[in-house]
């Protein structure tokens, strides 16, 4: 591959103020071209410069680093926002040692932080790899990558190369990787791997060893998270700038920028997105936040809300992976939410009953609700489908299907019901209008 | 992995039981809802749908039998 796309950084000055602790702002220009991060990658000279040495995270430091994970009120960024600090502290529980693993398998089509954040921040995850590795008694470490990542791959290696050539006092690193699937970076999918299974999901029996009983523990995080992590380590509880990365996309670009915890989805939308030309509203009616498992929020609902992980989780919603995706005043969120879902069932490991059988079912019938042709039988059988897939995967994969469709329907429901009794669609005034405003790979 | 030692997790500290599935082992062959019919029902396409609460012990009973009859071993017995 090479590194043609025609990537800049954007260089016009946000609205709002985001924080620079990790840097820049990037865009990507189509989903799926190769990104070239790499001109603005720091080496590792400029890395030391821009964040100073990594501390020891060993012994005492590594208990203080867990405390100060717990303060800070790190979660995972992958998308489970599961507290850090206590993935730690179950590896510590069963003994300690085994492998650290940095996922940078970024499943979610949408999401575009940890690939921005593997090419230009390359050593700030890695930082946190080891920093995670000497807490917990690590002797391996693992960055684990979908196979056709190239630039991302090389992105990882030169960094490597260059951590060797300093002979920095640090556990093996070596880069693993997974099928160009969505669920090859599910984290039980990566564990069953290096477990010497196939990429795909898994039941974890024992939530406080998803690991698996009898083999040797594996701490996994998201890339973000380790950066975030790497960070922390260098910083006091006190003076930790809490910010998340963001993906925000916008038609058949994304940008990816980073917000402090007061930035609302409003200042976000406003800095980044634009509504296509001749669209007359300049508001988007609707946004999809987390992800493509994530919820839709009608735009009164989801303009005010703060983009912090905490703030989301006690109004019952989830940053998830970090994905803002506007829906225009003049698009179809019906068809959208029906071409996301087929999408979704596509994706499907095909493993749970529930998933392989239910999300097809599902996505044929919101199929048959975008086109107009839903009878009410039909409609009978979609509520009890989403009532009775939720929960019973081995992963999340259904359940985040399932929210996402139940909260579309819900947020267009006067078109929803326009769609159901065979009428035109309120919003574009056609039958069976055609999605395509969110980016969906060419192939599931 | 439903090996008689996940089964002695069952012994919990509360005493409190449930009825768990992986559902990638399980096909839905329903064997389970033949035998346990009080305790779960079966989903669209045939997979079980299991009850989230701890056992009593009158369920305990039928749910043993339905995680021994499983083909798949998919049921287990969980412990909090």
């Amino acid at each position: 591959m090479t590194g043609t796309a025609a990537l800049r950084l954007v260089t016009s000055p946000p609205q709002h103020q985001p924080s620079e602790v990790l840097g820049d702002l990037v865009v990507f220009p189509r989903l799926g071209s190769t990104p070239s991060l790499a001109a603005d990658a720091d080496d590792f000279d400029t890395h030391v410069q821009r964040y100073g040495p990594r501390p020891s995270a060993s012994g005492a430091h590594g208990q203080a680093l867990i405390t100060r994970l717990h303060d800070i009120g790190l979660t995972g960024r992958g998308g489970g926002h599961f507290p850090a600090a206590r993935k730690w502290e179950a590896v510590l529980a069963a003994g300690g040692g085994g492998t650290v693993v940095a996922n940078g398998a970024e499943g979610e089509p949408a999401s575009a932080k940890d690939a921005a954040l593997l090419h230009s921040r390359t050593h700030l995850v890695l930082d946190g790899l080891v920093c995670a590795a000497e807490a917990v008694g690590a002797d391996e470490c693992v960055v684990w990558l979908h196979e056709g990542a190239h630039s991302t791959r090389v992105a990882v290696q030169r960094a490597l190369q260059e951590r060797r050539a300093r002979r920095l006092p640090e556990p093996p690193i070596r880069i693993e990787v997974g099928p160009d699937r969505y669920l090859s970076g599910e984290a039980t999918a990566v564990l069953r791997t290096l477990a010497g299974g196939p990429t795909l999901p898994q039941l974890a029996r024992d939530p406080a060893a998803p690991w698996g009983r009898g083999n040797r523990p594996i701490l996994l995080h998201n890339v973000e998270t380790l950066a975030r992590t790497a960070i922390a380590a260098r910083t006091s509880a006190a003076s930790y700038v809490p910010t998340s990365l963001i993906t925000v996309v916008n038609h058949d670009r994304r940008v990816v920028c980073e917000v402090s915890a007061e930035t609302t989805v409003a200042e976000v939308v406003a800095s980044w997105w634009r509504p296509r030309s001749g669209t007359r509203t300049a508001v988007p009616q609707a946004v999809l936040l987390g992800g493509y498992g994530g919820s839709w929020l009608p735009w009164s609902r989801a303009a005010s809300l703060p983009l912090d992980p905490t703030a989301l989780r006690e109004v019952g919603l989830s940053l998830g992976a970090g994905v803002i995706a506007p829906l225009p005043a003049d698009a179809c969120g019906v068809a959208e939410a029906a071409a996301l879902v087929g999408y979704l069932a596509d994706s499907s490991a095909r493993q749970c009953g529930p998933c392989l059988f239910g999300l097809a079912a599902v996505a044929d019938l919101t199929s048959a609700l975008a086109e107009g042709s839903m009878s009410r039988s039909q409609a009978r059988s979609l509520e009890r489908f989403l009532q009775e897939i939720a929960g019973r995967g081995a992963c999340r994969h259904p359940d985040g299907a399932i929210r996402m469709l139940s909260t579309a329907l819900r947020t267009f429901a006067d078109d929803v019901h326009s769609h159901r009794s065979g009428r035109r669609c309120l919003i574009t005034g056609t039958r069976a209008p055609k999605p395509g405003l969110l980016p969906l790979p060419e192939s599931a | 992995m439903s090996t008689p030692q996940s089964m002695q997790r069952t012994l919990s500290k509360t005493g409190a039981v449930r009825l768990r599935i992986d559902p990638v082992a399980c096909d839905g062959v329903g064997i389970c809802a033949h035998l346990a019919a009080d305790l779960l029902t079966v989903d669209s396409w045939g997979y079980p749908i299991l009850p989230t609460d701890p056992l009593s012990r009158r369920e305990l009973r039928a749910a043993k039998g339905a995680v021994a009859a499983c083909p798949r071993r998919a049921l287990f017995l969980d412990g909090d």
